[in-house]
């Protein structure tokens, strides 16, 4: 019982609102129960009661909302915009440091990992 | 420096930081303003001026751009210089 | 130490409880020979990570308990000879409270073979008097946690069974609130249908009561309901005076018409005459408290309780916009100790002011005014004697669920004297702990 919305694949056993929180990237628990209660789902319904047209509907209500490789592209305008314009969080993302003023002796491992200018993740 | 923490803390009701710069003169002049007050917010009417911030030891030349606007004088203006190792 | 005996205990426990089966059947289809009677549930060493009082609650470990002989049966028409003893429901009687959902995890009835019940005076006999003699139509049951509000509300059904009543029980309101049921807008009604909720409902009408008693009422109404099938789609057509409740609650319709399959029982239910209606809900209190459900509305809104058509079903019926109108039909409430209190029911009652300026999560107005409205009266259920508590403690020695310990070093006076302080001076369910969970 595996479904299938927008190319992810879901076990029949999820929570729809959890499930779809957990698998697309800009949906988070509030936007998924707000995409449910909007399709008439109860809140626990799982994946596998959904019906093909159902599907569809959740598939058409999804591509209103701004996800996945649209949502990325957003946060990497937004760093841009900030080295564009020379402020001091667009150079800290530069230097691959962290931005919010966390102390830099040592660690700032996740900053070294993602800070940058095409943000990974 | 933690400007984006500091916008956030700043309650609504309060409007943006006003400081009271001499734009008039310098809009007429055309000369940059010196200041040092960091934590002016930057106003629509900025735009296109000249600016001289002051880092803590000398003043950073900035011409304002409409992107910057609702940002802090203070983000333009990086205080620490990055450490670099010098060859003798 | 402690946890090698619980060990040993729950080993004995899984030992006598039934052998494992081979691994569970997957998916999400049922398994092809689901006819008659369900198995008792498989208990594994695995078992015993998952939910324990669920677990015990639906494993039959009773059948392993001790044998006590000469127990009277409960007999409500003639109380007279259960007062003050302990007695089983006989086997129509169980037969129904099962299907009402009347007995309830946490009551220890695993320990004993069969569910038992300690008729008192001044609980059992008195709430049945005030429920059919006088004019109170509308009873809550409140007391402490552990008082037996349940118990004693399963007894009022033995009752009601065994005087030919139609018993209808709301076993368990959250099922209707938390969100675990579909539900849709019905058009027609205007209100929220849940109907896998009101089909498992709608059986326990059917099982619990007596079919004579069902079907020698006739419809009032006619009844037009469409069920597709793969042949096609067909007409199910009740007439009035012709067909009966029965037919009505046996019928087998389309599910989303199953909102209008129960407005018309309930209706038939109390423009009867003929026979009195029981009807009950346990738990009163979670709904007294969660005046907005869990499910949302297409705004994303939660949806009030009255919007939802059980709430507004039985809040009508509490109220008395439903008529009740064979004069000794009753309505059973009963709160609950492990749901939240709030001030709605104490204000309702008369107990405290009213306080216009609080919020509506601590205090809602609209249930107060409900409650008022159908003359709600109290009934608290009172606490057990030191002579009840004794009955008890023989019947709990008989059954040998007291430790050999305490029976061979105390008399039996001493013990009562020890187990009736433990219990906070009579309550059954601390008494029945304070006995059966010191195992050090």
């Amino acid at each position: 019982m595996v479904v299938h919305i927008l190319g992810k694949a879901f076990k029949g056993k999820e929570v729809i609102r959890i499930a779809l929180a957990s698998k697309f990237y800009g949906i988070g628990e509030k936007t998924a129960t707000k995409v449910c209660s909007k399709l008439g789902f109860y809140p626990w319904m799982r994946m596998h009661q959904l019906s093909e047209a159902q599907i569809m509907n959740i598939a058409s209500e999804l591509s209103t909302i701004t996800i996945e490789d649209e949502a990325r592209a957003v946060v990497r305008r937004n760093i841009a915009l900030k080295k564009s314009i020379g402020t001091y969080e667009g150079l800290r993302h530069v230097l691959h440091l962290p931005v919010r003023g966390q102390h830099t002796r040592n660690n700032a491992r996740t900053a070294r990992k993602l800070n940058k200018l095409e943000r990974a993740g | 420096m933690q400007p984006t923490i500091r916008l956030l803390a700043r309650s609504a009701w309060k409007g943006p930081n006003i400081v009271p710069l001499p734009i008039k003169e310098a809009m007429s002049n055309g000369t940059p303003l010196r200041t040092n007050a960091r934590s002016a917010t930057i106003l629509p009417q900025f735009v296109g001026l000249k600016f001289q911030i002051h880092n803590g030891k000398e003043y950073v030349p900035l011409e304002i751009s409409e992107d910057m606007v609702g940002r802090k004088l203070g983000e333009f203006a990086p205080t620490r210089k990055r450490l670099t190792y010098t060859k003798k | 130490m402690l946890r090698v005996q619980v060990r040993n205990i729950c080993q004995t426990a899984v030992r006598n409880a039934g052998v494992a089966g081979k691994g569970k059947s997957q998916g999400f289809s049922k398994p092809a020979s689901s006819g008659g009677k369900a198995a008792p549930k498989r208990i594994t060493s695995t078992t015993l990570y998952k939910n324990w009082p669920n677990t015990i609650h639906s494993s039959k470990l009773n059948g392993n308990a001790v044998q006590v002989p000469e127990v009277p049966f409960f007999n409500p028409i003639n109380m007279e000879n259960n007062m003050d003893s302990i007695a089983y429901f006989n086997d129509k009687q169980s037969r129904a409270l099962r299907h009402l959902g009347s007995f309830k995890k946490g009551q220890f009835n695993e320990l004993f073979v069969r569910p038992i019940s300690l008729i008192r005076k001044d609980s059992t006999e008195q709430l049945w008097k005030k429920v059919t003699t006088t004019d109170s139509q509308r009873v809550i049951i409140t007391g402490e946690s552990g008082i037996g509000k349940t118990s004693l509300l399963a007894q009022m059904h033995a009752c009601a069974i065994e005087s030919n009543y139609i018993v209808v029980n709301i076993s368990f309101p959250n099922l209707f609130l938390n969100g675990r049921n579909d539900f849709f807008l019905d058009k027609k009604l205007m209100t929220y249908v849940q109907p896998m909720y009101l089909k498992k409902l709608i059986r326990k009408i059917l099982k619990a009561n007596d079919e004579s008693l069902l079907s020698s009422i006739k419809l009032s109404n006619d009844y037009k309901f469409l069920k597709t099938t793969l042949k096609g789609k067909d007409d199910v057509i009740l007439t009035k005076g012709k067909n009966s409740l029965l037919d009505l609650l046996s019928v087998s319709i389309n599910s989303n018409l199953r909102g209008e399959q129960f407005n018309g029982i309930i209706n038939e239910l109390y423009s009867q005459k003929k026979v009195p209606v029981c009807f009950s809900v346990d738990n009163f209190s979670s709904m007294l408290t969660t005046a907005f459900s869990e499910y949302k509305d297409v705004n994303n809104k939660n949806i009030y309780l009255l919007e939802l058509q059980m709430g507004k079903t039985i809040m009508d019926i509490v109220s008395g916009e439903q008529k009740l109108n064979n004069n000794d039909s009753f309505v059973l409430l009963a709160t609950s100790g492990v749901d939240r209190t709030n001030r709605t029911l104490p204000v309702a009652l008369g107990k405290i002011p009213a306080d216009p300026y609080i919020k509506r999560d601590i205090y809602e107005p609209k249930f107060v005014e409900i409650l008022q409205k159908g003359k709600v009266e109290e009934f608290e259920v009172p606490k057990l004697s030191r002579q009840d508590a004794k009955n008890l403690i023989q019947h709990y020695i008989n059954a040998k669920v007291v430790l050999s310990r305490d029976i061979e070093s105390k008399s039996l006076d001493e013990l009562t004297d020890e187990k009736y302080f433990m219990s906070g001076s009579g309550n059954p369910r601390e008494l029945l702990k304070s006995i059966v969970l010191t195992h050090k």
